[in-house]
């Protein structure tokens, strides 16, 4: 009955699936550089990789740009899905009403501990599959906690991002008062 | 592509507006009709998608998915159309909380099965977060022996009655997840998220009955004239609110029996005496409406009676007439009438073996 809240905690060496807007985020706010200083790698599915990038209109064809840059840098990575994956991809998206990199992300997921998610529903489900989901918005203040980002840099990188992803007014706040609290 | 056919009849102003459209674009009415109901209908899958995404009934992915929209486009209107990020600052809160070395822990929420009441609270007391099971505290237990006696919670063990409630088909929530010594230290927006989040929960769930366990909740969501009883409804669903745990008991009886009714979970087991007067006393009687009549045998006859702890053979008169029927009249003799306090009404309650404990 019991459940405990994840410690937010050091990902630096763990490969990490995020779904398509996770990758449109970081691509519009074109902060992958400093993003990746809190994770590994960042995982990309099949369909995640097909959402964010080959099935993107022209117009955004820019920031597209910038994802492909990552994968070339090594912060993301495209990772095929074994036949379980698979299964297991096909079930969460007929139970749970999900779509589909969102399902292949947590599928990928299931493997490993943690997924980056930026939606509700995917959030819930991963909590009910045992996984820990962080928010996109949550990168900085990961690599702020492990000594990847100061201060500045974090506060400046979560801005971008808030923007991008059109968060409330009240969790920006929150967020920045933990930043600014946290390092007195 | 094959084609059907299909006749309407049309207002004269919008076959006028139809023929404006046909000139302006330079075709004929039909494709004119085709045209527009083209571009409706895209417009219609979008904003269904994306209703259904506000709604919480599919996910962002999905509603990429069901509109044809890509997911950058999706991103995009639900920028515009002002539907916020969907992180809220309770799971900020948590996290961060967590950041800071405090691993917090909270309980989560249990939906309902289909047609389940779902019980709501304000957050979870530290000793239930502790017991790793909802209403844990003192008024928590006697929450639970409360919802036992209206008969929404059968074959509890105690400690762990959430359990048998979720058995039932009942489920369990908070306005707020974090736990606190009392509902003051919650901020008032962590209160405005959690109506929101509650709302998207009973969209979700559809449970038959939302039950607010404790005022502050209820006024939170339905607003500052809620009192016990029957409510408005809540996202279409209706709602109740029982009475404060320190509430007269005889009025928390009566919100009792008003949603046991409200459920249809059984005939009541209580009732209420007439009140008290001096001729009562003097007569050694307590009068009984009608209504309460359903306690008792339905002829003459002796009752024991349980005041407090003195146990009295009581007479028992329903004082039904062939013409009309008059208050029941069950008398427990001067001695025990001296020790009733005059203007109250007792309540009635039937315990096992016909027995009738009085106050």
């Amino acid at each position: 009955m019991l459940r405990s809240v994840a410690k937010v905690e050091d990902l630096r060496q763990e490969e990490i699936p995020v779904d398509a807007t996770t990758l449109i985020y970081l691509g519009k706010a074109d902060a992958f550089g400093e993003a990746v200083r809190a994770v590994r790698t960042f995982v990309a599915s099949p369909a995640v990789w097909r959402e964010a990038v080959d099935d993107a209109p022209e117009r955004y064809i820019g920031d597209v740009r910038k994802i492909r840059a990552a994968e070339q840098e090594g912060a993301v990575k495209q990772v095929a899905l074994g036949d379980r994956d698979r299964a297991l991809a096909s079930t969460i998206r007929a139970n749970h009403r999900l779509g589909q990199g969102e399902s292949e992300a947590l599928a990928l997921a299931h493997r490993r501990k943690y997924a980056i998610v930026d939606e509700g529903r995917a959030t819930r489900v991963a909590r009910a599959l045992g996984l820990i989901p962080y928010s996109t918005l949550f990168l900085p203040v990961l690599a702020y906690d492990v000594g990847e980002l100061d201060k500045a840099e974090a506060k400046a990188l979560f801005r971008r991002l808030a923007v991008v992803a059109g968060a409330r007014a009240e969790v920006v706040v929150a967020i920045e008062e933990y930043l600014e609290e946290k390092g007195k | 592509m094959k084609t059907e056919q299909t006749n309407i009849r049309l207002d004269a102003d919008l076959v006028a507006a139809l023929e404006r459209v046909a000139r302006a674009e330079g075709i004929d009415r039909p494709a004119a009709i085709k045209r527009l109901l083209e571009l409706s209908l895209r417009e219609w899958e979008i904003t269904h998608a994306l209703d259904r995404y506000r709604g919480g009934e599919i996910s962002l992915g999905r509603a990429s998915e069901e509109s044809g929209l890509s997911e950058w486009e999706v991103l995009d209107e639900i920028k515009n159309r002002g539907i916020a990020y969907p992180l809220t600052t309770d799971e900020v809160h948590e996290r961060l909380g967590s950041t800071l070395g405090k691993a917090e822990q909270s309980l989560p929420d249990i939906p309902p099965n289909r047609g389940g009441v779902l019980l709501v609270g304000i957050n979870p007391a530290p000793d239930s977060v502790a017991a790793g099971h909802y209403y844990q505290g003192r008024v928590g237990h006697r929450l639970w022996r409360r919802l036992e006696r209206v008969g929404l919670l059968r074959d509890a063990v105690a400690g762990s009655e959430d359990e048998a409630f979720a058995r039932a088909g009942h489920g369990l929530t908070d306005l707020v997840k974090r736990p606190t010594r009392t509902p003051k230290e919650l901020r008032s927006e962590e209160l405005e998220v959690g109506v929101d989040r509650l709302r998207g929960r009973v969209r979700e769930w559809k449970p038959r009955l939302v039950l607010f366990a404790f005022k502050e909740a209820a006024v939170r969501c339905l607003g500052r004239d809620i009192v016990p009883g029957r409510g408005p409804e809540f996202e279409g669903v209706p709602t109740f609110l029982l009475t404060g745990p320190y509430a007269p008991s005889a009025d928390a009886a009566q919100v009792d029996d008003e949603l046991r009714e409200l459920l249809g979970i059984g005939h009541a087991s209580h009732a209420f005496a007439q009140p008290v007067t001096a001729n009562d006393v003097a007569s050694g009687q307590l009068r009984i409406p009608t209504n309460a009549k359903k306690l008792f045998p339905p002829e003459r006859g002796e009752v024991d009676v349980l005041i407090g702890d003195k146990r009295v053979k009581a007479q028992w008169d329903p004082r039904v007439g062939p013409d009309r029927e008059r208050s029941g009249v069950l008398r427990i003799g001067r001695k025990h009438a001296k020790e009733l306090p005059v203007g109250a009404r007792l309540q009635l309650r039937a315990g096992r073996r016909g027995t009738i404990y009085v106050g």
